[in-house]
């Protein structure tokens, strides 16, 4: 699976440019300037039919509205999803409602996403209704087969949402994502609301439905344990742009962006012997309101010169390694210099810096 | 252990009243904890973890909450039998606590020099020049940068990193021998995480502090702690040393867990592969049956287990747990299907 092409003869979705702005204020009675929040800034990006592609990011990283941008949930500002061959970025109406069917999506909260107001057998058969896929009698037998598929009694068919734990609530999320057959399904955090035993049901269910149905997923998280079980690749995406996409064994064990560097060493392991030097980044992750100049991550990376702070540096293959792509302007030297970074101590804060005198004068 | 324990729970129990009964929440629970250790106190929601920590201060709203036995020994005193007054001076002075959200233990309309200079003023008559010069140097601490600009701050002017950094600052304060900290990075990005859990470690350990870290996460554990204790269903089912808790398991519900999760994957294995999952879900605590009441989703249950409750034993040098087995990973399981069944 690791030697899957990063661009395949048929990507069953592309991005090109996708960009997603929000107002956020300004402008209005009080006037001051308009501002926008930038969330996604230009994306391209392509999935194969079958594969899956972790999308990980942290807060602000916009992992959430490219996802919703990808099932229309929103209009994108600029840029193409092209879908099967076309432009969902560009289609509206009846046409647009028809290519929904093929393109679903899960929600991280399963409480919140399903109306407690109606049963099971309302919630699962309301797109099957929508979009008219069956009636009568039929519908009830549909939704009884969606609930079996995803591992719930049909028994309980009548039951509310209230009624069922987290992991089944979520199972009556993803039987309804599924009613009307798609071939695309957005996961957005489909397990962070969960227990940690329930976890691992869901992500065994995700991984027997994606096998049973051919799906292609885009699997969205902030947990890189989760997304390096279920990817094939995985996306990195850094305040609205990526910063690395490649195959998900060797992102994990050669990441070529500071970022990527930086997530991996501070996700937690479960293994007391790991070792435990994270490489602590400034501050939190910046406001989308106001990216940095140059390369987005430059305030908060170890590695940064002057160049970084000017340039942004673009999605880029790298010499001998044509599964990748990564956009850092360092990226041939980031293992060599990673290894070189030490602990500083800046106003009480512990930061990763490099620790070589030679660049102590770019560091600040 | 050679040295006095800082804390001593014994047999402690917690209850709720409500609507589907009494609920069970803290089921007999006793542990000790020496001075500057780390012990990581895990489980699921409604496993009982946090109302032990709750319990430990007192802080259980009554009604509908009750703690109905059990002593809290904290260097030999008896916190349940204090006096409220008496309380009030263990609070914040002896024992701090800190949350998921920051706001929980901030005021949002206080300034923070005002909160933290207050905090010293109660604890330890400190006012003035020399409440502030502590306060600043605490902030400087926690790596809040600029802090003589953000003294004069609100909480909510902080970014949510930094107000966990204030609710730190202020929990620490008052140099306390023991932190409660329940899910304190839970809500945070993973590298801002990374960044508050190293602080709680190199703080706590430059003051001496023992801490309580309350977590689901199995990842902060084993990054934090020293000693962990797996809580299900209200009770303590398993007690090691962090080491041999991840070697070697004893508990179903431990080995459960530990096989479940997707980071333990071996290096090169295929993407998606099934992960071992515990059917079923933890039992009602209004209604617990006889026996163990993790039997129903025990691949190695037998007869014993559905009639008598096993309790916490030691099983191994530094590891004690509930289960009838010694050994259960080595045994043979009656329901040898169960983690792997279906969907």
């Amino acid at each position: 699976m690791s030697t899957r092409p990063k661009v395949t003869a048929e990507p069953i979705l592309s991005l090109r440019d996708l960009a997603m702005h929000f107002p956020a204020g300004g402008g209005g009675l009080f006037g001051g300037p308009r501002r926008l929040i930038r969330a996604l800034d230009g994306v391209d990006l392509d999935i194969a039919r079958g594969e899956t592609l972790g999308l990980v990011g942290e807060s602000g990283s916009g992992k959430s509205t490219l996802g919703r941008c990808l099932v229309r949930l929103y209009q994108p500002t600029r840029g193409k999803i092209l879908f099967e061959g076309e432009d969902l970025a560009a289609m509206n109406g009846e046409k647009l409602r028809k290519r929904r069917q093929r393109l679903q999506m899960i929600f991280q909260d399963p409480y919140a996403s399903l109306n407690p107001r109606m049963t099971v057998e309302d919630i699962v058969a309301e797109p099957i209704r929508v979009h008219r896929l069956a009636r009568g009698a039929d519908i009830r037998e549909r939704v009884k087969e969606l609930m079996e598929m995803v591992g719930l009694d049909p028994r309980f068919i009548r039951r509310y949402p209230h009624e069922f734990s987290g992991g089944q609530r979520q199972r009556v999320g993803i039987a309804r994502a599924l009613a009307t057959q798609p071939t695309f399904i957005v996961a957005d955090e489909p397990i962070s609301a969960l227990d940690v035993s329930i976890q691992a049901q869901i992500l065994n269910l995700l991984a027997d439905l994606k096998e049973r149905l051919h799906l292609t997923t885009l699997f969205i998280s902030h947990d890189l344990s989760a997304i390096r079980h279920v990817s094939d690749r995985v996306a990195v995406l850094y305040l609205g742009r990526l910063a690395e996409i490649g195959p998900a064994a060797l992102i994990d064990s050669d990441p070529r962006h500071p970022y990527t560097v930086a997530l991996l060493s501070a996700a937690p392991r479960p293994d007391p012997r790991a070792a435990h030097r994270p490489i602590l980044l400034a501050g939190d992750p910046p406001s989308p309101l106001t990216p940095p100049s140059g390369c987005r991550f430059h305030p908060r990376c170890p590695l940064a010169v002057e160049r970084c702070r000017v340039e942004e540096p673009l999605l880029r293959e790298l010499e001998g390694d044509d599964k990748r792509l990564v956009a850092c302007h360092l990226a041939e030297e980031v293992s060599h210099l990673m290894g070189m970074v030490g602990r500083v101590e800046v106003s009480g804060q512990h930061l990763s810096r490099l620790t070589l005198p030679s660049n102590a004068s770019d560091v600040h | 252990m050679g040295t006095e324990p800082l804390l001593e729970i014994r047999n402690l129990a917690t209850v709720f009243r409500t609507d589907g009964g009494v609920v069970r929440a803290v089921d007999g629970v006793s542990l000790t904890l020496a001075p500057g250790e780390t012990l990581g106190l895990v489980g699921e929601s409604g496993s009982g973890k946090s109302v032990t920590n709750l319990s430990i201060l007192r802080l259980i709203p009554d009604p509908p909450g009750r703690i109905e036995r059990g002593e809290v020994l904290l260097r030999g005193v008896d916190l349940l039998k204090l006096s409220d007054n008496e309380m009030r001076k263990v609070r914040g002075r002896r024992v701090a606590m800190v949350f998921q959200d920051p706001m929980s233990s901030l005021n949002p309309f206080l300034r923070v020099s005002r909160q933290m200079t207050e905090v010293l003023e109660i604890h330890e008559g400190v006012s003035g020049g020399e409440a502030r010069r502590r306060a600043l140097e605490m902030l400087t601490k926690v790596g809040i940068p600029d802090p003589t600009r953000r003294f004069d701050d609100h909480p909510h002017q902080f970014s949510g990193g930094m107000r966990q950094r204030v609710m730190i600052a202020m929990a620490l304060l008052c140099r306390p021998e023991l932190l409660l900290a329940d899910e304190p990075t839970t809500a945070l990005d993973v590298t801002v995480q990374a960044q508050i859990l190293d602080l709680i470690r190199g703080l706590t350990r430059d003051l001496g502090t023992s801490v309580i870290l309350v977590t689901h996460d199995l990842g902060v554990v084993a990054g934090m702690a020293q000693r962990v204790a797996v809580m299900y269903a209200g009770r303590i089912v398993e007690l090691a040393s962090v080491d041999r808790l991840f070697d070697d398991a004893r508990h179903p519900y431990t080995i459960g867990l530990l096989r479940s999760l997707p980071g333990r994957r071996p290096a090169g294995a295929a993407a998606g592969g099934r992960l071992a999952s515990i059917p079923g879900r933890p039992p009602d605590l209004a209604r617990l049956a006889e026996g163990c009441p993790f039997e129903p989703r025990c691949p190695w249950a037998h007869d014993r287990c559905r009639k008598e409750r096993p309790p916490l034993r030691d099983v191994a040098m530094g590891q004690q747990s509930a289960c009838w087995l010694d050994d259960p990973a080595r045994a043979t399981p009656t329901r040898p299907h169960l983690w792997e069944a279906g969907t």
